[in-house]
């Protein structure tokens, strides 16, 4: 599918029914000694996402957004409180239980994209295939760059794309593990609009093809618009955490 | 604008920060230019050495030698030089005897040896012979008072190898005992060559040379008042070649045999100074390589670290900073390297030096050193370290100038570089995931570095392949040649006589000896082979009987000599020296008896057939060249098989006190002697070898250090994938491989080419009389490979640590 025709054409998406949990944090605190000063960059998070939910994490610099993805991400450890994935807690898991869980349970999408720049599109999105165990790697992964749109792009090296083309690429990598969890830190930060909202469109597709439980960080509050629900943070605190208003908005009346 | 003294403080800054690696690509430059500063100096130091100890003990201009088995009464010598016209230019004369013979040696605690050896006879002064003096390494050298007494000095390579004490006893086959007082050396005795034994030296190990006094040596001959060789001292600046023909015309003139020779044509001196010269240019090979090793990885290393400044540069421009200011502070960065080189290079030449006098002092047993620190060949060095790391860093500072602005501020995805040539291998389906694809696309992505890194290896590796593949050379000649001596009778002996004796009479006196199977006597003449349009060269040439059942020289090509056909059988080595082949006459010098003495006669032979020994010296004929030479029936050496389990020690033993006999020797003692002076020279190869593997392993470090730091971000993206630190480490060390693999085989190619130069330009110079074989053993090229591919592959693994301690979300939200 065409993302940009996608975009056109993407209607709000009806809130879901309570569904399985697959993050679960409860009273999750996280703090870093920087010699004599003690920062936290989280305090007393509880916080529930649920399969095919499309939830954005909102705030200013420093609120905790990243340092919460970190954690669901399993890439940082709470000092406090426990994070359950897909029910199981990994606040304890030793090391190779944590790598085996990001291998199987989660992907990310970055804000400067992170693709191998020795690796063509098809092979960088090979590679999400290939860390998760997907049986054929090669066919799953152009198969999943016809989905974001790029399956003429596939024998392109990263610098020989545009922007968007490369998060479309990160997106496709992302997807092609087939995780249950996708989180993406300012997966439009470097994106003028109109590919942003391309990138939007593939996020929302993926949860409600898919199913897929998707957290996205972002400072843009427009971007929220379009989520079932907004989780704000300050401070390392949750202040506020609701589903939209009114529902989520059509990406198409998105402006920023 | 900024001033100089923000980019200084910057600069500090910077190296706070990276310290290590400034320090680490320092010495990199450092072992470059100290091991080459060093090696170029060994030339230096060995002429030094060499001009200091000939001078020291007054060695002679010139010296006449009778011929082997010729004497002369005591003063005639010194007379015929008193006699000839230039006699005013000849500042003193010294009549010395030089006899052959074997000694026994008492040994504490391990029994005694025996060993062929030289007593050499000199007059002796207040401080020893006054030509061609006697220097005592240990114990005391000779004096006035040891004139006539039973009293030596031992040679100090013969008593060093043999655990000899400073003081000791030795005895004569005729029952002379004389007490050795010190050990020590005389100028012609530097380095001890026996004849055969090409120009190696190293023969000291084996054969033993006794300094004793004129009248001692006349002693032990017999008591009678015979001489057979005169040293001279000449004035400063007179005519020595002068001097010399009138020396020949007045040995001619009292028909006495011998020949006049001048210092430089002594072995020990003319192979101190050749070797000297010849062994600077395998040197300088071996120096070239690993500065140019140095060099290519200083100029990688140096080059990344600027690169990742870039941006910065960038930055800079856009707030309108003077290119030229700009400069400085990675240009500071070369400055902090090439001190860096400088100051580690000037510390390890210096190290160098002492390391190199104490590998000298095992090589040239002089008794004067001269290793000073050679300030020229240092500061070409040290330029080269100053020049090259502010050169590697100007590159990429000029590179980052040349772009816009804007293109150097841009962040994230709009920065991506180039994939290098990785799309040459895109489509190219590789077996493996995309994971196990990542260490060669990385490899084709930079191709430059890659390349850099690859030939820095790989001018390290030639050296450590140069050095293994030199010495598979000298064994593969030398296992041919023993091979060769040994074919067909492995325990087979020879017994030097002390001068021409009857054949008949000296195979009797062999074969009476218990423990001996059979025997042959044999002719073997000192001569000279030559060849129209080729230069002639000395050797020695045995007549003996092509069908002996005790051995006979193989046959590569032609046949044996025939009887009274005047035919000889040369080795493949000096045939191709002379360019001839078999059935074309070559013309041969050889003594030829003339009364009581010998004179020097030609005679054209014709080249029978060709045998395979590496020595060219070899040469065999029929028994015609013996009546030309006026000895029909003569032999001056036998040719003998022990019965099964008889030694050649029980022999020599048997035969110590047999008359005319003067050494027993296994046929392989030649050999073997050249195998001992080897690993002496190899001691100066050693030394290399080590800096070189050391120079591998910073180079294969500090590189995998910065492709780490380099990657940090395609890291971090896998781990947050999930790929483990052990697998990411893997990919590292996969990566490292392919560079180990591809430097190793630059290594493996670089290092056969200098083989093959060094064989084939070198050592013709440096070792004329032996045929070298060119020989990489597949032993030698494992380890190579193994130390190449081992030592690259696992760098990476000393970066581990910063890979388990990555922070990952940080690396991951870097914009660069």
């Amino acid at each position: 599918m065409d993302a940009r025709s996608s975009a056109r054409t993407a209607r709000p998406a009806p809130a879901p029914s309570p569904r399985e949990s697959l993050v679960e944090l409860t009273g999750v605190a996280r703090r870093y000694e920087m010699g004599e000063v003690t920062v936290t960059a989280l305090e007393q998070v509880d916080l529930r996402i649920e399969r095919g939910e499309f939830a954005v994490v909102l705030g200013p610099s420093g609120s905790g957004k990243t340092t919460l993805l970190n954690m669901i991400g399993a890439l940082d450890s709470p000092t406090e409180g426990t994070v359950r994935i897909l029910g199981r807690d990994i606040t304890d898991a030793s090391r190779s239980e944590l790598f085996a869980f990001r291998r199987h349970t989660v992907s990310f999408i970055f804000q400067t994209f992170n693709l191998f720049p020795a690796l063509t599109a098809l092979e960088n999105v090979e590679f999400g295939a290939d860390v998760s165990g997907r049986g054929d790697a090669r066919a799953v992964a152009s198969e999943t760059l016809e989905r974001v749109g790029l399956g003429a792009r596939s024998g392109h090296f990263p610098h020989e794309l545009s922007g968007g083309e490369q998060q479309r690429v990160a997106i496709a990598r992302a997807l092609a593990t087939r995780n249950p969890i996708l989180l993406a830190d300012e997966p439009t930060g470097e994106l003028d609009f109109r590919t942003g909202v391309q990138i939007l469109e593939l996020l929302h597709e993926q949860t409600h093809e898919e199913g897929t439980a998707v957290l996205v960080v972002t400072h843009n509050r427009e971007i929220a618009r379009v989520a079932h629900r907004v989780i704000e943070l300050s401070s390392g605190r949750i202040v506020s955490d609701a589903p939209n208003p009114g529902g989520p908005a059509d990406i198409s009346e998105l402006r920023w | 604008m900024p001033r100089l003294g923000l980019w200084l403080r910057w600069s500090l800054r910077d190296l706070r920060s990276r310290w290590a690696l400034v320090l680490a690509i320092g010495l990199v430059i450092a072992i470059g230019t100290g091991v080459n500063a060093g090696l170029g100096s060994m030339e230096d130091w060995r002429v030094d050495s060499n001009d200091a100890s000939f001078a020291a003990l007054h060695a002679h201009d010139l010296e006449i030698s009778l011929t082997e088995g010729t004497t002369a009464a005591a003063g005639s010598l010194s007379r015929l030089v008193n006699r000839i016209p230039a006699a005013g230019r000849v500042e003193a004369v010294e009549e010395r005897l030089l006899l052959q013979a074997q000694v026994e040696v008492g040994r504490p605690g391990t029994g005694s040896l025996l060993r062929p050896a030289e007593v050499v006879g000199s007059p002796i002064g207040p401080r020893g012979p006054r030509i061609d003096g006697v220097y005592a390494e240990s114990g005391r050298p000779l004096r006035a008072g040891d004139e006539g007494r039973p009293v030596a000095v031992l040679e100090r390579g013969f008593a060093a190898y043999n655990d000899l004490p400073p003081q000791g006893r030795l005895h004569l086959p005729d029952g002379e005992r004389l007490r050795y007082v010190g050990v020590g050396g005389a100028p012609e005795h530097f380095l001890v060559t026996r004849p055969g034994g090409g120009d190696f030296g190293g023969a000291e190990a084996q054969f033993a040379v006794v300094f004793t006094s004129l009248r001692t040596a006349q002693e032990i001959a017999g008591g009678r008042s015979r001489v057979n060789d005169a040293v001279m001292l000449l004035e400063e600046g007179a005519p020595v070649e002068v001097v010399r023909r009138q020396l020949e015309r007045a040995l001619a003139a009292a028909r006495l045999s011998g020949e006049v020779t001048t210092l430089v044509e002594e072995p020990a001196h003319r192979v101190l100074y050749k070797d000297a010269s010849g062994d600077q240019r395998l040197l300088d090979v071996f120096a070239f390589l690993i500065l140019a090793g140095a060099a290519l990885a200083a100029f990688n290393l140096a080059t990344r670290i600027v690169e990742a400044q870039r941006r910065e540069i960038g930055v800079g421009m856009a707030l309108g900073v003077p290119p030229r200011e700009l400069a400085i502070r990675p240009l500071l960065l070369g400055v902090q390297i090439a001190f860096a080189g400088t100051l580690l290079g000037l510390a390890l030449g210096l190290m160098m030096g002492e390391i190199f006098r104490g590998v000298l002092e095992d090589l040239l047993p002089l008794p004067e050193m001269r290793t000073p620190f050679e300030i020229g060949v240092f500061v070409r060095a040290a330029a080269i370290s100053l020049l090259l790391p502010i050169v590697a860093t100007a590159i990429p500072v000029w590179r980052g100038l040349r772009q816009t602005p804007v293109e150097a501020i841009r962040v994230g995805f709009r920065s991506a570089r180039g994939s290098g040539v990785a799309g040459l291998a895109k489509r190219l389906r590789l077996p493996g995931s995309s994971v196990a694809q990542l260490p060669l696309r990385n490899t084709l992505r930079a191709p430059r570095r890659t390349l850099l890194t690859v030939l820095g290896i790989g001018a390290v590796l030639s050296v450590l392949i140069a050095f293994l593949g030199l010495i598979d050379s000298f064994d593969a000649t030398i296992d041919r040649s023993e091979a060769e001596a040994a074919q067909g009778n492995p325990d087979r002996i020879v017994v030097s006589l002390d001068g021409f004796h009857s054949a008949r009479a000296a195979r009797q006196v062999v074969e009476d000896a218990p423990g001996v199977a059979a025997a042959e006597p044999q002719l073997t003449l000192p001569v000279t082979l030559s060849a129209p349009g080729a230069e002639g060269f000395r050797g020695a040439v045995t007549l003996l009987n092509p069908s002996s059942p005790i051995w006979a020289p193989t046959l590569t090509s032609g046949a044996a000599p025939r009887p009274g056909g005047r035919e000889i059988l040369i080795s493949e080595k000096a045939a191709g020296d002379l360019g001839v082949d078999v059935g074309e006459e070559i013309e041969i010098a050889y003594p030829q008896r003339r009364g009581s003495g010998y004179e020097e006669a030609r005679a054209s032979v014709r080249v029978s057939g060709l045998h395979p020994d590496p020595f060219r010296t070899f040469a065999y004929a029929d028994s015609s060249i013996a009546a030309a030479a006026g000895l029909t029936g003569a032999a001056n050496q036998v040719s003998a098989t022990p019965e099964p389990g008889a030694s050649t020690n029980q022999i020599a033993r048997a035969l110590f006190r047999a008359p005319m006999v003067a050494s027993v020797e296994r046929a392989t003692a030649t050999t073997e002697l050249i195998r001992e002076r080897l690993d002496d020279f190899l001691g100066v190869l050693r030394v290399i070898e080590a800096f070189a593997l050391a120079l591998a392993l910073l180079i294969a470090f500090n590189s995998s250090a910065i492709s780490i730091d380099e990657q940090r971000r395609e890291n971090a993206t896998m781990l947050a994938f999930g790929i483990t630190p052990a697998k990411t480490m893997a990919l590292a060390v996969a990566e490292g491989l392919i560079v180990g693999v591809l430097g190793t085989l630059v290594g493996l190619c670089g290092g056969f080419l200098v083989v093959s130069w060094v064989v084939s330009h070198t050592l013709p110079d440096t070792l004329p009389d032996l045929g070298l074989v060119i020989e990489i053993a597949p032993g030698s090229l494992a380890a190579v490979a193994a130390v190449g591919v081992i030592s690259v592959a696992l760098a990476p693994l000393l970066s581990a640590r910063r890979i388990r301690r990555m922070d990952v979300p940080s690396t991951l939200r870097v914009m660069d």
